[in-house]
Order: structure tokens, then C-alpha cells, then sequence
């Protein structure tokens, strides 16, 4: 087969300028779109995943399983799981068990008390009581300004102002935030990529309960010597049955968590497959009417000895670098709009992620739009006869 | 003769078959304690409740309690034991997939109706095989069991039987 030169259909490309930038235009919306659904899915699941660690296992109250915020446990279950437990592991160097007693409060936050709330607009935050032990055991989490919160003061997560809908300058070290009646001034701030803990606020684990006048924890968060130690702490609960404890391993619960959110990121996967369905129905009514009226042009091209296949190849390449030129546009702007930008999400904010994944999905949509958007109307096409399409 | 079987590439890989497959069906068996211990027939002496036992037992006493299998702990031959009086979420009328956590009752209530029951290897022990003991004679969760052994009971009101021998009652 005689294929028509290459350089035919890069021309192409240049007679008609509004025609071509119509087509790449939207292709790069299409591609755009996918890329923003796919990396808003992808790391919507990635983030709540990465928040759990093997090593480390939560316990709550029992029948609180699916819901931390809702359990509540004993002061004393701390003390009582360190002298009963060997398998948890010790802060290096000395024989201190890494347990972490822990609050989770979800609550409004303001920026001062005068502030009046929207209850409409606000939104709220979780507020976790900590001691020093959380910064060991929660090893994503490090504090990369200032220092981690003494009385009266807080540490934020890098995402907080994004779930509290505010600027990341309202929230710098220095500032201060209300939180249940008391002013609390912000000591520093902390990253945990990839997980949940960014959107979070961190204050010291007295004060909270003095402010929120809690008398129990909400859970306890142990790092273990290994995973095969977890039945260790079941045995430990299943022993205790006066404490009314549940354990699950923080890997199962954020992952039970990304299996609650599964059909929100299946709407996710719809969307953005019906944004293609839309672009290419959009994308092949152009197409049908830039071949047709080109259907003289081709009808001479195979009057002077080319084939229909080889005509419709030269369509394929036209279309796949107006595609193609507009899919790398779209991959640019993604990259430099959409990666690292911070989306607020029902249980926290996250920080979008434009992965290789992503992005080849979002090629391989472009991909769709280039085939089939030719390949419809060329059938078409190549199904009349050579006289028709001269007369045309 | 055995021994030029041996020798050859094909007599090598028998035998290697032969031991893989023997040390796979060991560890698939259940351990003999465990086994030994549980078995499908009635208890011999008259068999206490949970709530019974919790209210009548000390430390160190040798008794038989019955109930239904709650939960269990996973890689160690134990499981809680609910009084046989507490119904199951199923038993509750009420669709459940887990009707064995008793979820549709208090805290408290759980609490109050449940015992721990660990198996050891001897009498006297209190440390629990390192078996799982569910499947065993299709012990399950709420399969009804008697339990012998010897209690321990805190202040708190825990009951622990250190259980010698299972009888899975249905």
C-alpha cells in the first residue's frame, strides 16, 4: 500500500488554522478533565491507603469499628495495655512502649472568637489531642515549621486551611485560631504526604480534654514490633473484656474507609468517561464536517493512484497530532495547575497528585478521540462511490 | 537399589514432591493439642453459664461453662464464650453480617454476658496454643460449647478459663 507522505498531513494542519485550533482546543479539554477526575480518584484512595501503617494497630471502643470519631475508651487503657502487652514496640534506647492516647475531635474552627460562623459555610476540622508519642508513631507525620505544640498552643496540617476554606497566610506560625470557647495560638506546622493527617489541626492531648471536658480517649494508636504481633493486642482486648475494646489494624480501617469511598471514585471513573463519550460525540462533529468538505481533496488523491486506506491513514496521522499536540497541552496545564493542588473533601483536604497513570489515561482518552473521530466519518466516507465524491 | 533410585534427576524430584507435599499436610492439620481437646461429645459434670459462672466461680476453681462462641482470636486457640441467655443480633430478628458481636445490645450488656476461654497445652498453664482453634469439630462462631477448665477471675470481673477440654454441644 502507497502511503501518502507525512509531511501531507502535518501540513494539513496549517490550512486551516481555526479548524485546527478548534480540534487541539478540544482535545486538551477532554484530556484536561480526564486527568482532573483521574488524579482526584486516584488520590483520593492513595491518601486514605496511606494513612494506615502495617506495624501500627487501633484500639477503640467496642462496636466503634467503622467509625473512630465516635469511639471512646478508658484513660487507663494505655497504661493497662503497656503492662500487658510485650509486643509493643519501645522508643529507641529506652523501654518506653510507643502508644499513642488519642482524641479525635471533629469541631468548627474560627479564626477568632468574635467570628460568627456560617453554619452553612464552615467547616469542620479534626482536632487531635496528642501526646509526644504520636510524632513517633505516626511516622509520615514531621513538623517542617516550628515546633510541636506546647499548652494552649496548636500544630496545623499543611491541608487544615484548605478544609477550613482559608488561605494558607490566615494560618501562619504566630497567628491564632478558636477552637471550643479558647484561644490557641499556632506553634507550627506539619506534612504528612500522602495521608489524611494533613488536613488535621494537632493540639496537646490535656488540653483538648480540659476544652472539650472529655474524661475518656477516643482510641489509642500502638506501634508493634511486627504485624504478626497484632493478635498480641486482640488477645490483650479479648482478655479485658471489662474495658469494652475493639482492635483493628490501621491499614484495615483506612482501608475499609477507601472501600466506603470506592463508590464515589467509581462516579469519579463515570464522569470522566462520560466527559470523553461528550468530547468525542463533540469532537466527531467537527470531524464529519472537516472530511466532508474535504471529500473532493480526497476524492483526487485516490484518482491520482492513492488507496482508501492509505487515505484514511493520512486522516489517522492529521487527526492523531492535532489530538496528540492537544493531549501534551493538556498534560503541561495539569501539571502545572492541578499537581499538588490542595481539594477539600468530606473527611479532609487532599493534595491532588497528577501520577504517570493519570496521565495515561488521560492520553489514552486522546488516543479514543483521535481513532474514532476519524475513523466515523472516514467509514462514511469511504463507502461512496469515486464519482460522487468528485462531484461533491 | 533405593539409594541409585536417588541418584537420578527423576528419583530427586520424586522425593523432594513427596516431603514438600508431607510438610504442607502437616502444617494444614490441626495441632494435635488442639484436636485432642476438642471433641463433639456432652460434658461430663453439669455445665454453668457464663453470667452463672462469673457470679459463683473464684480464681483457681475447676468448672464447666457453656455458651456460644462470640469471637475469636486469630492465630491463638482462643475465643470469647456469650451466655446462652444473650441472643444473637440474627436471633434478634434483625439483619446482621456479623450477628456474633452481639452489636444490637450495650456495651455493658456484652460485657456483663461474655467470658474468655484460652486452651492451653497441660493443665495448670496459662499461656494459650498458638492454634487457631476455629473449624476444629466446625467450632464456629455461635456454635454452642461446654468448656472445662480452670478460672481466673479479677477484680474487674473478668472470667478466663484456662480450658483443657472443648465439648462442641451445637
Amino acid at each position: 500500500m502507497k502511503l501518502l507522505p507525512f509531511d501531507y498531513a502535518a501540513r494539513n494542519a496549517g490550512r486551516n488554522p481555526l479548524r485546527t485550533i478548534l480540534t487541539t482546543g478540544g482535545a486538551a479539554a477532554v484530556v484536561f478533565l480526564v486527568i482532573l477526575m483521574g488524579s482526584f480518584v486516584q488520590t483520593l484512595g492513595a491518601t486514605l491507603r496511606g494513612t494506615g501503617e502495617q506495624d501500627n494497630v487501633i484500639v477503640l471502643g467496642l462496636g466503634s469499628e467503622d467509625y473512630l470519631e465516635q469511639s471512646e475508651i478508658g484513660f487507663s487503657v494505655p497504661t493497662e495495655m503497656a503492662a500487658s502487652v510485650d509486643s509493643i514496640a519501645t522508643q529507641k534506647g529506652t523501654e518506653d512502649p510507643l502508644i499513642s492516647p488519642e482524641i479525635h475531635h471533629s469541631t468548627i474552627v474560627q479564626l477568632s472568637a468574635d467570628e460568627k460562623p456560617d453554619p452553612k459555610q464552615a467547616n469542620s476540622v479534626l482536632v487531635r489531642g496528642v501526646t509526644d508519642k504520636a510524632y513517633i508513631v505516626h511516622r509520615q507525620v514531621f513538623i517542617t515549621e516550628g515546633r510541636a505544640p506546647a499548652a494552649g498552643e496548636v500544630l496545623m496540617g499543611k491541608l487544615a486551611a484548605t478544609k477550613m476554606g482559608l488561605p494558607p497566610e490566615a494560618l501562619e506560625i504566630g497567628k491564632s485560631i478558636y477552637i471550643e470557647g479558647k484561644t490557641w495560638e499556632i506553634s507550627g506546622k506539619f506534612e504528612a504526604p500522602g495521608t489524611t493527617f494533613e488536613a488535621e489541626i494537632w493540639a496537646p492531648l490535656n488540653d483538648l480534654m480540659i476544652q472539650t471536658k472529655r474524661d475518656s480517649l477516643t482510641c489509642v494508636i500502638a506501634r508493634l514490633t511486627s504485624p504478626a504481633a497484632f493478635s498480641d493486642i486482640d488477645l490483650f482486648t479479648k482478655m479485658r473484656l471489662d474495658l469494652e475494646l475493639a482492635t483493628v489494624k490501621e491499614v484495615d480501617y483506612y482501608g475499609a474507609l477507601a472501600a466506603f469511598f470506592r463508590p464515589m471514585q467509581m462516579l469519579g471513573w463515570i464522569m470522566a468517561a462520560l466527559i470523553t463519550a461528550s468530547g468525542l460525540f463533540g469532537g466527531l462533529n467537527t470531524m464529519i464536517a472537516a472530511i466532508s468538505s474535504r471529500s473532493r481533496e480526497l476524492a483526487c488523491l485516490e484518482t491520482i493512484g492513492y488507496s482508501r486506506r492509505a487515505i484514511v491513514v493520512a486522516l489517522l496521522q492529521e487527526s492523531m497530532l492535532q489530538v496528540g499536540a492537544g493531549s501534551l497541552l493538556a498534560a503541561g496545564l495539569a501539571l502545572g495547575l492541578l499537581s499538588g493542588r490542595s481539594v477539600r473533601v468530606t473527611m479532609g483536604a487532599l493534595a491532588l497528585d497528577v501520577s504517570g497513570p493519570v496521565l495515561a489515561a488521560g492520553f489514552a482518552a486522546g488516543l479514543v478521540l483521535a481513532v474514532l473521530g476519524t475513523l466515523i466519518p472516514a467509514s462514511k466516507l469511504v463507502r461512496k462511490p469515486l464519482i460522487d465524491l468528485l462531484r461533491s | 537399589m533405593v539409594f541409585d533410585y536417588f541418584r537420578n534427576k527423576t528419583g530427586r524430584r520424586t522425593a523432594g514432591l513427596v516431603f514438600a507435599t508431607a510438610l504442607t499436610l502437616s502444617c494444614w492439620a490441626a495441632s494435635p493439642t488442639v484436636e485432642k481437646a476438642v471433641d463433639a461429645t456432652k460434658p461430663e459434670t453439669q455445665a454453668l453459664g457464663v453470667v452463672e459462672a462469673k457470679a459463683k466461680v473464684q480464681s483457681g476453681q475447676k468448672i464447666t461453662v457453656q455458651g456460644k462462641v462470640k469471637d475469636f482470636v486469630a492465630g491463638h486457640a482462643v475465643f470469647t464464650l456469650a451466655d446462652s441467655s444473650m441472643k444473637s443480633c440474627k436471633d434478634n430478628g434483625e439483619n446482621c453480617p456479623t450477628p456474633w458481636d452481639y452489636c444490637c445490645h450495650p456495651k455493658e450488656t456484652i460485657s456483663k454476658n461474655s467470658a474468655t476461654v484460652m486452651l492451653v497445652a497441660n493443665a495448670g498453664e496459662k499461656k494459650p496454643v498458638k492454634e487457631e482453634i476455629k473449624g476444629v469439630e466446625g467450632i464456629d462462631h455461635l456454635t454452642a460449647v461446654a468448656v472445662e477448665g480452670t478460672v481466673q477471675k479479677d477484680k474487674a470481673g473478668n472470667l478466663v478459663v484456662f480450658a483443657e477440654k472443648i465439648h462442641v454441644t451445637k
